[in-house]
């Protein structure tokens, strides 16, 4: 938590720092200005707006683009306000396999465990009587 | 002391004397049954095929079957085989379909046997039910879309 904190007041300073120090050119960068924008329509609290806005900078003055990864935890940060990477890639996780779990029983068919049958069988009185049962089902590694 | 060695020693005698008496009463492992094994195709499926009715039904699968919801039946297969306790006796049917029989216990003419079905692209399926010596007995196969109806009709003596 402290470095995180960390990190957001450095972002922070830098923005701050950045603001005089940014050029026309890249102020006029369209890219910059509208993820900028976005950042501040999803979040509502000035320190995430604040961290965006740092984290978009700082892109702009290395000129290198975000990581596939980065841009994961943004979406996730975004959504849920999110920081932590480790959080990010675990929800996605979760979303995706329980999206693949609802695929799966909606398509894949699976045999059932039970299977019901019947049994005709004749009393000492002679009276037919039947009785309904399960069938169970013999797993491959069970001996037959 | 002399009580409690007398209980002791009394409760020795009633538990062989029980041991021995269920032993008595095991059956041989060397008993044998004849199993009398007849698989019918019912429903629609077996009018497809040419069968009309319940002509090929002995007077007692008749009976037994006015209680089930098909009106035609075609005997697929007729088998009688002589089985032993724990013996597994296989009955083929159709295309690679088969069912075992094993006979697991013999008591006062009642008959404990499980079932082992084998249905082509399948996963094997069994059961353990008790049966009367010498009494006709109908049970549903597992029920597939590729395989139909199939009924059991079996007689162990």
């Amino acid at each position: 938590m402290k470095n995180k904190k960390q990190k957001i007041t450095l972002a922070v300073d830098k923005d701050e720092k950045a603001d005089n120090q940014l050029s026309d050119t890249i102020l006029a960068h369209k890219k910059i200005s509208e993820t900028v924008k976005s950042a501040y329509q999803f979040s509502h609290s000035d320190i995430k707006m604040k961290y965006l806005a740092g984290r978009v900078i700082e892109e702009a003055k290395s000129g290198r683009k975000q990581p596939f990864f980065q841009t994961v935890k943004d979406i996730w940060f975004r959504l849920f306000g999110v920081h932590s990477l480790a959080w990010s890639a675990a929800l996605s996780v979760v979303l995706i396999a329980s999206f693949g779990f609802v695929l799966m029983k909606k398509y894949v068919k699976t045999e059932p465990k039970q299977l019901e049958s019947f049994v005709i069988f004749q009393t000492q009185e002679g009276e037919s009587v039947v009785r309904y049962f399960n069938y169970r089902s013999v797993s491959k590694n069970e001996k037959i | 002391m002399k009580k409690s060695k007398l209980i002791i020693f009394a409760s020795f005698v009633c538990f062989s004397a029980i041991l021995k008496a269920g032993q008595e009463k095991a059956p041989t492992p060397n008993e044998q049954f004849s199993v009398n094994a007849r698989i019918f195709l019912a429903g629609t499926e077996a009018k497809k095929q040419g069968a009309k009715g319940m002509a090929q039904l002995t007077k007692k699968e008749k009976s037994s079957a006015s209680y089930l919801p098909y009106r035609n039946y075609k005997l697929i297969t007729e088998k009688q085989k002589t089985t032993s306790l724990n013996k597994p006796c296989e009955i083929k049917f159709g295309e690679k379909s088969s069912v075992l029989i094993t006979p697991k216990r013999s008591k006062l003419g009642r008959l404990k046997i499980k079932l082992q079905w084998h249905l082509p692209g399948r996963k094997a399926w069994e059961k353990t039910l008790f049966f009367k010596k010498n009494s006709k007995t109908l049970i549903g196969v597992p029920h597939s879309k590729k395989l139909g109806n199939y009924i059991l009709s079996l007689e162990i003596k």
